[in-house]
């Protein structure tokens, strides 16, 4: 494979409503990358997952923030890095579902960041300078 | 988006006519159960047979509904999974909690073989 490393970027203000575009944008460009379908769809989904997790509990639903999505197209991986600046995260305080209990007690809360690292290969979270936080969701080509 | 809302006896049908089941439009369906609930209906179907694609904020709201309607004895029961959504599922291994059926008639007479 020839594919030469590319990068794409958007930015959006923090709204659910924006996620269309997001949706839109990560799935444009991973196919566009020749990622299978269903590779596609779950980087899709991780992608809508983290950026719903921005817009809820980084920015508290304030539509004033901004999300910047980064997507990093080489011949082994495709990268995708969420920054938001709504102050800082530590994903080590987000406990790691236990399924069965949720089962059991019929939750439903607290599955995005489960399912970002069940459809991804990597999910790494780092605290930037200032307020900002990134996080680099990685899926290797198959 | 829309979502149809019928009932047939004591089941509550709602009929989520989008293609995309998102936090956006997990807002309307919450409403439509609550006032279900308010008024009586524990049985529920949730017809998702038009949807393509559901995130955990959606998936949230059926399992919220779930919980709520079985302690008072009743249940969600879920029609029409498309692929990514059963993949949704199994991923989260929620299709262990939900009965699933592939249409509708089957899922309203399975709430008369209960009785």
């Amino acid at each position: 494979m020839t594919t030469k490393k590319s990068n794409k970027k958007l930015v959006v203000k923090s709204t659910t409503e924006n996620l269309s575009l997001v949706r839109d944008f990560v799935k444009e460009t991973t196919s566009a990358a020749g990622l299978s379908e269903v590779d596609v769809r779950k980087v899709t989904l991780a992608v809508d997952e983290a950026c719903t997790n921005i817009i809820k509990h980084a920015y508290k639903y304030s539509p004033n923030g901004n999300i910047t999505i980064h997507i990093t197209v080489d011949n082994e991986k495709i990268s995708v890095k969420i920054v938001d600046d709504g102050g800082h995260f530590n994903p080590n305080l987000v406990p790691e579902p236990d399924l069965l209990k949720l089962q059991k007690e019929r939750k439903g809360g607290g599955l995005g960041m489960f399912l970002m690292k069940k459809l991804m290969d990597s999910v790494t979270y780092t605290n930037l300078t200032g307020n900002r936080n990134q996080v680099v969701l990685v899926k290797f080509r198959s | 988006m829309h979502i149809v809302e019928e009932k047939v006896a004591d089941i509550l049908i709602e009929s989520v006519k989008f293609d995309r089941a998102t936090i956006n439009e997990s807002a309307l369906l919450k409403e439509n159960i609550n006032r279900g609930i308010e008024k009586g209906f524990i049985k529920i179907i949730i017809d998702l047979s038009a949807c393509e694609y559901m995130d955990s904020t959606f998936l949230g709201v059926l399992v919220s509904a779930l919980k709520t309607v079985s302690r008072q004895g009743g249940d969600v029961k879920l029609v029409g999974f498309k692929p990514q959504v059963h993949a949704m599922f199994e991923l989260t291994r929620m299709f262990r909690v939900f009965q699933v059926y592939s249409d509708l008639p089957n899922a309203i007479q399975s709430f008369s073989k209960n009785n």
